[in-house]
């Protein structure tokens, strides 16, 4: 059984947090705790999940499940009995959250404002649902605490007591984030009290959780700030450098904010490191990233969610502690992989239903995880709801009208059929999203098909479309872009990009280019044409212009692993084996899990004659991806003729012959 | 557990500051605690033109109903 290597862990969640935003502030000095802190620990990349939305990735991030199996899928959804809808709560979550894993093992733990955790869990420890500290979105309305907020209940009272309100707050709160507030007319602008009600509601959940770590024993500390990613959908368009679509008064006002909001969340990480003491472990993580450059979208479409458009795919993770390595940088993690860590933290088994992986790259000396099947059968009481809870519908009534009242989600007007209709859809094509990151694309089809059936959306054909094309299934996928063409006439790029693919899957790559080709000269600095330029040009063996292609795409994204990957094996072509090198590794590290990265990597060492690093590199491809026949074949030539291992070459030989072969042979019958 | 004591929350100014929002629970109820005793108003009207409005609190509305009765 692993040991132990956590006395205590608090974990700190700060939704939508970006090194891009962090780093030049850390650079400056404006972030000293988290400076300090990286400095003393591990910091990397998070990659986050598709669909990019918080209830669903930091239900993810508690459980180590993807959402078809944790059950958060979006915001809200249907009722038990499917004739209303209820937002997400803690009792649509199917499978053990952390605290309900540490509460059968006999410890403690606190929860506050885990999204979503209302009603309140039963456990061994504080619990303040998410519905704690939201205001209404009336901000001068002081609403009351919704029944089971706080478990023990007894807390009810001092949680009540400690939360901030917009209109407590004075210039001396607000003068930071926007200097020149005086010069606002409130009547007309309402921005300044958006951010009161941001940094209130930010305020509200450090108050509970301070409270919490300073008067109870705990094992875990679970808490969750909202305050960047709010600040950040209200502000980042006007956060430097200034966007074309902003006004110059504009951007003058409210430049700072974003800025602003993160030194905040500086300064309340000094106080909870200071709670913690030295010998807690801490880890702090976000779901994703936010685009604060040139990739930020000036418009979003008309949808639900559609402000996850402005999230970028990577998050944050750093952690420090006793046993963990300083000032390090860990690559290729993902929001799977956090659940798994903090119960190896624990010394705890890894339930093999978890997709991810604990990452032991943050230790000093990492040692072999332990595992069990699942968390799930295990016995005893562990805080959840019970069934009955899971499934009263007067509840989620309750809930419903709740929200509705305070002003979290719109009323269902006046065809309620329609409105759940609505909600069912789109938690559908939420579900279709979870199976399409899955690679479970036989899975998602049926959904995608029912889905664009009902409703001939453009979002649901472009991702049925997608999913066709993954399944090579190009006839299928042409039918839905002609309708698609009908539904949306004037997405004449997107249709030739759409077309390009197909043409690609057929072998047609004359065609495939020209209509890219077409594409480019409308935009030319859209990633995505440049980028399915560079593989198409690579396929035509066009090694000059498939080169210029990627660098373009690099100039307008330069942490875009695919196009560091498609320079790495332009240049692999070219004989620039010492370029490639360099790109390959650029590839890995903002995407560790790229076995063909992996795999040309050790390509371009072996070519240079770097034996050691391209063994490493080989042997990564075939853990990752372990019918790789070709990075077996070269481990074989490796072992066989440069390390003159004959017994490793052997076991690589063996495992194609008794593996891969019988699998290449099922795949030519079929 | 460090704990912030009394005596580290002698000079709260009436109007609050990050500072203390940062603090937590200690810096909070300090602040609030401070206005209390001082019966502080919120002059700032420029910066957030809001304030509570007991009759928009559905509960405070059934209590005055009740009293009425």
């Amino acid at each position: 059984m692993s040991k132990r290597k956590a006395k205590k862990v608090l974990l700190i969640g700060w939704d939508a947090a970006d090194w891009k935003v962090i780093n030049p502030l850390m650079d400056q000095g404006k972030m000293p705790t988290l400076s300090k802190f990286v400095s003393e620990g591990v910091m990397g990349n998070l990659a986050t999940l598709d669909p990019p939305l918080s209830p669903m990735l930091w239900t993810t991030i508690a459980t180590g499940k993807r959402a078809d199996e944790h059950g958060i899928m979006g915001f809200i959804q249907s009722n038990a009995s499917g004739d209303g809808v209820t937002p997400v709560l803690s009792t649509s979550r199917k499978v053990k959250a952390l605290w309900n894993i540490f509460m059968q093992h006999g410890m403690k733990s606190n929860v506050v404002a885990w999204w979503p955790s209302h009603p309140a869990e039963p456990i061994d420890g504080i619990y303040v649902s998410n519905f704690y500290h939201k205001l209404s979105t009336k901000i001068d309305y002081r609403k009351p605490l919704a029944p089971a907020t706080v478990h023990p209940e007894k807390y009810s009272k001092i949680m009540d007591e400690l939360r901030v309100f917009p209109w407590e707050l004075s210039q001396e709160h607000l003068l930071p984030f926007v200097p020149d507030a005086a010069k606002i007319d409130q009547e007309k602008d309402q921005r300044l009290a958006s951010v009161a009600k941001i940094l209130s509601e930010t305020a509200t959940v450090h108050a509970a959780a301070t409270w919490a770590m300073e008067n109870s024993e705990w094992d875990l500390m679970a808490v969750y700030y909202d305050g960047i990613d709010h600040f950040g959908h209200g502000f980042m368009n006007y956060h430097p450098p200034k966007m074309d679509i902003i006004k110059q008064e504009d951007f003058n006002l409210y430049k700072g904010v974003v800025e602003a909001g993160y030194r905040f969340h500086d300064m309340m990480l000094e106080r909870l490191l200071e709670l913690a003491g030295g010998d807690t472990t801490v880890i702090i993580v976000s779901d994703h990233g936010f685009h604060s450059d040139h990739l930020r979208p000036k418009g979003l479409e008309k949808a639900p969610a559609a402000p996850a458009a402005q999230h970028r795919p990577y998050g944050i993770f750093c952690a420090k502690g006793p046993g963990i390595r300083k000032d390090e940088i860990v690559y290729g993690s993902t929001l799977l992989d956090i659940t798994p860590t903090i119960l190896d933290l624990f010394g705890l088994p890894i339930g093999k239903d978890m997709p991810g992986k604990p990452i032991l790259q943050i230790y000093e000396r990492p040692e072999a995880p332990d595992y069990i099947d699942s968390w799930e059968n295990e016995p005893g009481e562990c805080g959840m709801h019970s069934e009955e809870k899971r499934h009263d519908p007067w509840a989620e009534k309750e809930a419903m009208e709740q929200m509705i009242a305070l002003g979290y989600i719109d009323p269902p007007g006046e065809d309620k059929k329609e409105y759940v209709d609505n909600t069912v859809r789109e938690s559908k094509y939420y579900l279709s999203k979870v199976y399409m990151d899955g690679r479970k694309y036989t899975d998602a089809l049926p959904v995608l098909i029912d889905i664009f059936e009902e409703k001939q959306e453009a979002r649901y054909a472009r991702a049925l479309i997608r999913c066709y094309l993954n399944l090579n299934k190009s006839d299928e996928a042409m039918e839905i872009l002609e309708r698609l063409e009908k539904i949306h006439p004037k997405a004449k790029t997107q249709m030739q990009i759409f077309r390009a693919r197909i043409s690609l899957q057929k072998k047609e790559y004359d065609l495939a280019l020209e209509y890219l080709e077409k594409a480019y000269l409308v935009s030319p600095n859209s990633h995505v044409i440049n980028l399915e330029l560079g593989n198409t040009y690579f396929i035509k063996k066009h090694y000059t212009k498939s080169e210029q292609a990627y660098k373009r795409c690099i100039e307008i994204n330069h942490i875009d692993p695919s196009s560091h990957y498609g320079l790495g094996r332009v240049y692999l072509k070219l004989r620039n084996n010492q370029l490639a090198a360099e790109h390959l590794v650029s590839a890995i590290s903002l995407r560790y899990y790229f076995p063909v990265a992996h795999y040309f990597l050790g390509e371009a060492l072996f070519r240079l004659k770097n034996h050691d690093r391209a063994l490493e590199a080989y042997q990564i491809a075939v853990i990752q991806a372990p019918g790789m026949e070709k990075a077996h074949l070269r481990l074989i030539k490796l072992y066989g003729d440069i390390y003159k291992n004959e017994e490793k070459a052997e076991e690589h030989r063996r495992f194609i012959e008794e593996k891969i072969l019988p699998l290449i042979k099922a795949k030519g019958r079929a | 557990m460090p704990k912030k004591n009394n005596s580290q929350f002698q000079d709260i100014p009436l109007e609050g500051s990050l500072g203390l929002l940062a603090l937590g629970a200690v810096g909070i109820r300090a602040w609030k605690k401070k206005r209390e005793e001082s019966a502080f108003v919120n002059e700032n009207k420029n910066f957030i033109k809001v304030k509570p409005e007991a009759k928009k609190d559905p509960k405070a509305k059934i209590a005055k109903k009740k009293e009425s009765k």
